[in-house]
């Protein structure tokens, strides 16, 4: 039916019968239009977009082999920023307390997102829509505010001490410092996943469930081979969201740890990679900022091609 | 198929049974819901107590509530950073959304709705472009906002950026849906390409344009590299930027936690007004790339 009408209209374009010649010009004016105007609909972003992304992409990887201040003359020193990278303490344990905040989050994350959301779903919750926003809410605190209340809840006389019956310094111990901003991390995170997989979850037939039940399967049968295999396309893209958002971290550990008045204020043994982007930029030294940025597009890369490869396989 | 099937099966029986006990399930939910909102009474009281007593009672209700803290935020010298602030805050959250959600919906119209040489090759170009971090942009993007004098402006906190790809992926899968027969008798109507995507298609999409804005704005107001690296000077510093510099200046290098709680609180507030009003395009635009993978 639709295409009659389609088809119908192209034929009879109105005014096409009355008056012939004039119609034969406006029509060609509108074929041109008809071709030109997609084109016209994406031209606004993508030219943000090339301006602003891609073009500045492409001369930060040009960036990346030269040493460049600024206003001196930009000089070509090949692999030298990325040598002084892997030779520099500073970054490798950047470099190190990245992965930290990557790894260690991952687990009570996504697998405390995945358990809250199954519990919201089984049926025997009472008032499962009330958590979906009561547990999503702290995502909805900027990381500076979450940053400033955790600071304030881990300080010596703070709530999490009084409440436990610590004396951590959570703020100032070298070996704490990196555990607050995972306890900060997986409070602010949990809800994101945690709306994620309850989307995921939609996926999940109840019939099916049912049905796996009635033939005997237990719980955790139906969770090996119906939920599971069903959420696998989710739980990869909560990890490839996740692992892009952990390479990436910045506000967080500088706010939360951060001494008084720097930008980048958390000490070395808790500043992530993202600092030595940001310092060396605020520092002039343009060439090994970039090159900071383009060794941790490389590691997204390789990990999401990990994650990828592994839930490919794993299908068969 | 299962309309008509479903109500008449008995009440899922067998399913009750599918994770373990009850009230397990329950204390867990409740658990983590309180957790979830805790730090929230923290800064909520703490926003209203002294500072003695933030020392003595850091996590109950505040027992001779003041609203001092907040005096002191937002008078004096800094008062006027604060007003500034939050000021230059909205003038660039606001301009910047309104942009995003018009680049996203024509963009995403296009991709949704014609088809056009190198429609797919661009298209997956852009999604590709989802895995470049930010890191990447930030030395050149530096380099070229230096040369063209648009450090510490407001421009370059409300052009850069808009054109989001997740935004426009969003918009794009939501038009898709929309049914081709009302453009096409537009179209016969005489109606010009504008007028169609304005006209038609827009309100159709109000959806996931409103859901598009809301995550928009919920991102840029709790932006806090972007300005951190790009203004420097109080005229056009966001709220983001200003906050936590200001409990380090203000007081040397003793940080005032019950300043930092009552201005965490104002900071929050805008966002969880947007929250409580459009939690679902919130939430569901926190989702809509999971379901598809």
């Amino acid at each position: 039916m639709t295409v009659t009408r389609t088809v119908l209209a192209e034929h009879h374009p109105p005014g096409q019968l009355a008056q012939p010649v004039k119609a034969r010009s406006r029509r060609r004016r509108r074929r041109l239009g008809d071709t030109l105007a997609p084109y016209l609909f994406i031209a606004p972003f993508l030219v943000s977009f090339l301006l602003f992304f891609a073009l500045p992409s492409v001369f930060s990887i040009v960036l990346s082999f030269f040493r460049y201040n600024g206003y001196t003359a930009a000089r070509w020193i090949g692999l030298q920023n990325y040598r002084a990278l892997i030779e520099s303490p500073d970054f490798r344990q950047a470099l190190l307390n990245t992965l930290f905040y990557w790894l260690v989050p991952l687990i009570p994350l996504l697998g405390g997102a995945f358990l809250l959301a199954v519990a919201v779903r089984s049926k025997i919750a009472k008032w499962p829509s009330v958590y979906k926003p009561l547990i999503f809410v702290p995502q909805v605190m900027a990381p500076v505010a979450s940053a400033l209340v955790w600071r304030v809840m881990l300080s010596n006389d703070g709530v999490l001490n009084s409440v436990l019956g610590l004396h951590v310094n959570w703020l100032t111990d070298p070996h704490f410092l990196k555990w607050g901003v995972v306890l900060l991390l997986v409070w602010r995170g949990l809800g994101w996943y945690f709306v994620v997989f309850l989307a995921g979850l939609t996926s999940v037939p109840a019939e099916l469930l049912d049905a796996a039940a009635v033939d005997g399967a237990h719980a955790w049968a139906r969770m090996r081979y119906i939920i599971l295999p069903l959420m696998r396309p989710t739980i990869l893209f909560a990890l490839v969201i996740d692992t892009i958002a952990s390479l990436q971290l910045f506000t967080e550990p500088n706010l939360l740890v951060g001494g008084a008045g720097s930008t980048t204020g958390a000490p070395p043994s808790a500043a992530p990679v993202m600092n030595q982007v940001v310092d060396n930029v605020t520092g002039g030294q343009f060439g090994l900022a970039s090159a900071v940025g383009w060794l941790m597009f490389v590691a997204i890369g390789v990990f999401s091609l990990i994650q990828f490869r592994l839930f490919r396989e794993s299908r068969r | 198929m299962s309309a008509v099937t479903a109500p008449a099966r008995p009440a899922r029986p067998v399913s009750q049974r599918w994770i373990g006990g009850r009230g397990a399930v329950n204390a867990l939910l409740l658990g983590a819901g309180a957790l979830a909102v805790y730090p929230y009474l923290v800064m909520l009281a703490g926003g209203f107590k002294t500072a003695g007593e933030l020392t003595t009672n850091p996590g109950g209700a505040p027992s001779h509530p003041t609203v001092g803290n907040f005096r002191h935020l937002f008078s004096g010298s800094t008062g006027s950073t604060m007003w500034r602030a939050l000021l230059n805050s909205v003038i660039v959250t606001v301009p910047f959304t309104a942009l995003t959600v018009l680049l996203c919906a024509m963009a995403g119209y296009a991709f949704a709705k014609y088809t056009f040489h190198g429609r797919n090759l661009i298209f997956g170009l852009l999604i590709a472009s989802m895995l470049v971090p930010v890191e990447v942009n930030i030395p050149t993007l530096y380099i070229m906002f230096t040369k063209i004098n648009w450090l510490d402006s407001y421009q370059v906190q409300i052009i850069p950026g808009t054109a989001s790809v997740l935004g426009m992926f969003m918009v794009r899968q939501y038009m898709r849906g929309l049914p081709d027969e009302v453009l096409e008798a537009a179209r016969v109507d005489g109606a010009g390409h504008w007028r169609i995507f304005w006209r038609i298609a827009l309100p159709m999409a109000a959806p996931v344009l409103g859901a598009v804005a809301v995550l928009t704005f919920v991102l840029k107001w709790s932006d806090y590299l972007w300005p951190l690296i790009m203004v420097s000077s109080p005229k056009y510093q966001p709220i983001m930027v200003a906050l936590p510099a200001l409990s380090t200046s203000a007081s040397g290098f003793i940080v005032s936690y019950e300043l930092l709680l009552a201005g965490s609180l104002i900071i929050t507030v805008p966002l969880l007004v947007v929250f409580l009003r459009f939690q679902n395009a919130l939430m569901n635009g926190t989702a809509a790339g999971a379901v598809r993978g």
